[in-house]
């Protein structure tokens, strides 16, 4: 993006980071800053991977940081204790608050905690232009004195103010001006608890600390963050003496220190509210969200509308992504026959033909649906109809055990589960929390996607895209099934209050949902590029060798037996065909991966499934896009044999009865989440031990559903 | 719910109608999230809408939407508040 950086001034790096409240355009800022483009980097301090984005501005080189979404600094939940942490200990050069203009009151209230951390700032009023429509005027002087930093107003979907939020940070981190200290004044008796342990601190910290520090731990004390203290001193009688003074508190109030500090900042705020923001009410403000939430949240009509909404989902992914798939199948199926022309018949054509082109091209075809996909979940993200999902689907989760905010991890689920278990972090009690990530690979994600696709397209033609729906609910039926098994099991006690923001209504860009998109459609490239073609080429190595394996019948001498006695061509190539497909399926089960597949197909005896899907779900358990790529590769041998059949469609349709496809489904739908999902599982839920109990229990459960489904199918068959 | 029946909560209110919160009951975490969320004595809320199942509820307070189960809504005491005319509640 803008660089401006002249010949003659050093670029200087340094780390800016963006703190606010959800919902209030932060992303998009970090969209506009990053062009799009960033990297995970790990944070030592806070010890979480972060999107890093880099900006040239003014001869300095920013490494902009996106902080999760927070509504406070109180360490309450997982999300906030990175930001803490972040600020804390990774020290950046400036952190840049985001504000939300029309609703400056509560965004505030980060704000006052962030003005005690004594960290250098700037402000961006963002979403300025719908706060002038409500009739909202801004005395920008008097809120740069009163939050002790620079304050821009900013409408970051339009990149407005950003170049003069930029030159504020610039200015900020090179005149070293000291930003003037705000004191945030309480009532008088917290104030005397706050002056006692700023007392204490300081008298164990002697010379080595500030007083502003001291007091912003104190405060962090009272709050309840004990963290805090116990990185900065092991002294038992500090905290003792805390909470002593806590106790003292809930005595004379009868409130809690955190819940009085809480009044006081808002009491801050509203004094600071009435000397710099003036309601003009100029504008006649006809109020959209209320409007559109009379529909949607409507006490009839919400849920179905939603159930509608998921259902148009998973139907457009199907039918409209159907055309796009079309095109890139002909195109890998042209470079296929192309390159078998070209090439000379031998194990280097096998190679590239049926094992990459295969494996490869077998997944790629399926980009479109997944781009749709993840078009839906980001339209439904930042419109804020994810937040009404939750709200309207809350009794039902409460009902099972489960939080509401639950819910939203479990919609992104269906894009991916590693960003749903990830988005758990909003979740504040640890066991919710737990419980939210142990289902969320239940939710099918969009690796399972072309399982389906495949599978419904071939096996249930007519209902295709009511069958990919119908394998999205069942995997939310399990997860709920699950949650109120380990609920009743393992996870036993109250749940979480439900504490959520329902943010206005906003139309998000073009160009924010296309980004989001082109993000998705490069890691789902990057994944195919890697992992996919790795494995397509392994398995056509397993498939492939050893070469040579004695047959049990000499097939060259039964083929010449056939040219010489059949007369009538139909019938002489017909029983060619038939042989060279004989043959086909023994060298196949002679080969490694047939000897795997078949040394382990008795577990799925009773399922039905034959040694090449067993082969598949093996394959599958590394990323499941495998699944279809090894399909591709195993039936694509077929291709010569069959002659004219060599879509993967066809070979699959003689493959297995519709019922068999349909537990194969649902056994892909649930069985063990992909490495990657394993890895956040142990990332986020801090042991290798809940890795593993989530494999075992996905294992388990799927066998016992796909039997289910053999079982209860067979009653009809 | 007879105990407290006397008790003006945030659950008396109907659609339209707004209170001004006197205290929050009880202790602990969701007392804290209340209170940072803006939910403190003296603010002014309403009740916006009610999900399928009369609960949760959507509560209209400092400018913005949030909702609140109905059991952690009966916590937040309200001091007086003003109904709508005609829905016979304005008492």
């Amino acid at each position: 993006m803008d660089v401006k950086v002249s010949a003659s001034s050093i670029t200087k790096t340094v780390t800016v980071a963006l703190l606010g409240n959800p919902n209030i355009g932060k992303a998009t800022l970090f969209q506009q800053l990053s062009g799009g483009h960033h990297q995970d980097v790990r944070f030592p301090g806070a010890d979480v991977r972060m999107e890093v984005g880099i900006v040239h501005h003014a001869g300095m080189r920013m490494r902009v940081v996106d902080l999760p979404g927070i509504y406070s600094l109180s360490s309450t939940t997982p999300d906030e204790i990175i930001c803490r942490d972040f600020i804390m200990l990774d020290k950046p050069d400036v952190v840049i608050n985001v504000l939300d203009a029309g609703n400056l009151e509560r965004n505030l209230f980060l704000t006052t905690q962030l003005i005690e951390m004594g960290v250098p700032r700037v402000y961006a009023l963002n979403m300025s232009d719908e706060a002038h429509m409500r009739g909202m005027r801004f005395d920008m002087e008097a809120l740069s004195m009163k939050l002790g930093g620079p304050i821009i107003e900013t409408v970051a979907r339009f990149r407005r103010g950003v170049e003069e939020m930029l030159d504020a940070v610039v200015d900020t981190i090179e005149s070293a001006r000291k930003y003037h200290n705000v004191a945030i004044a309480y009532d008088d008796h917290l104030e005397e608890a706050i002056e006692g342990v700023q007392q204490l601190v300081k008298e164990l910290h002697p010379e080595t600390m500030s007083a502003g520090h001291a007091r912003w731990l104190a405060i962090k004390a009272l709050e309840g963050d004990k963290v805090v203290l116990r990185r900065e001193s092991d002294h038992e009688s500090l905290v003792t003496a805390i909470e002593d003074k806590c106790q003292d508190i809930v005595r004379m109030h009868g409130d809690d220190a955190a819940v009085l500090l809480a009044d006081g900042r808002y009491g801050y705020i509203t004094g600071l509210m009435q000397q710099t923001v003036e309601m003009t009410g100029a504008l006649r403000h006809v109020n959209i969200t209320d409007m559109v939430d009379n529909l949607l949240l409507h006490r009839v009509f919400g849920l179905p509308l939603f159930l509608g909404a998921l259902w148009l989902m998973f139907q457009a992914t199907f039918t409209v992504g159907q055309y796009p798939m079309a095109w890139l199948d002909t195109g890998v199926v042209w470079l296929g026959d192309t390159l078998t022309a070209i090439l000379p018949a031998g194990l280097t054509r096998d190679l590239i033909v049926d094992g990459i082109i295969g494996g490869v091209g077998g997944i790629l075809i399926f980009l479109p649906n997944i781009m749709i996909l993840f078009l839906f979940i980001a339209f439904f993200e930042t419109t804020g109809y994810m937040a009404r999902a939750a709200f309207l689907m809350d009794q039902v989760m409460h009902s099972i055990g489960l939080h509401g905010k639950a819910f939203i991890p479990l919609i992104m689920g269906f894009g991916c589960n590693v960003p749903a278990i990830m988005a758990t972090r909003a979740i504040e009690s640890r066991r919710d929390r737990l419980l939210c990530i142990l289902i969320a690979p239940f939710m099918s994600c969009s690796a399972r996607l072309p399982v389906y696709v495949l599978f419904a397209g071939v096996f249930f033609a007519d209902w295709a895209g009511t069958v990919v729906f119908g394998m999205h609910v069942a995997g939310v039926a399990v997860a709920l099934g699950a949650a109120l098994m380990l609920r009743t099991v393992l996870f036993r006690g109250e749940g979480d209050a439900f504490v959520m923001e329902l943010p206005p209504y906003r139309l998000p860009t073009i160009r924010s949902l296309i980004m989001h998109m082109w993000d998705k459609a490069v890691h789902f490239l990057r994944k195919i590029a890697g992992v996919v073609f790795v494995g397509s080429i392994i398995i056509w190595f397993l498939q492939a060798f050893p070469r040579d394996v004695e047959l049990s019948r000499n097939y060259v001498a039964e083929r010449a037996a056939v040219v010489a006695t059949v007369a009538a061509p139909e019938a002489q190539q017909a029983a060619i065909t038939q042989l060279k497909n004989a043959e086909a399926r023994e060298l196949q089960k002679e080969r490694y991966l047939g000897q795997i597949g078949i040394a382990v197909q008795p577990v799925f005896d009773s399922l039905g499934f034959n040694w090449q899907t067993t082969i598949s779900l093996m394959t599958g358990m590394v990323a499941k896009e495998i699944v279809v790529s090894t399909f591709g590769v195993l039936y694509n041998v077929g291709g010569d044999v069959d002659a004219g059949n060599d879509s993967l469609r066809a070979a699959l349709a003689g493959a297995m009865p519709p019922l068999t496809a349909l537990a194969f489904m649902v056994f892909t739908l649930l069985y063990m989440p992909c490495l990657a999902t394993i890895a956040a599982i142990r990332r986020e839920a801090g042991t290798w031990g809940w890795a593993a109990f989530s494999i075992v229990l996905s294992l388990a459960l799927a066998w016992l559903m796909a039997l289910f489904v053999i079982m209860v199918g067979g009653l009809f068959a | 719910m007879d105990a407290i029946a006397s008790l003006l909560t945030l659950l008396k209110l109907q659609r339209g109608d707004t209170g001004v919160i006197a205290r929050i009951d009880g202790h602990g975490p969701v007392k804290q999230r209340l209170a940072e969320m803006g939910f403190t004595k003296g603010a002014t809320v309403g009740l916006a809408h009610t999900a399928p199942f009369g609960n949760p509820r959507t509560y209209l307070v400092r400018g913005y939407r949030i909702s609140l189960r109905n059991e952690d809504a009966d916590k937040v005491i309200l001091e007086s508040y003003a109904g709508v005319p005609g829905s016979g509640r304005d008492a």
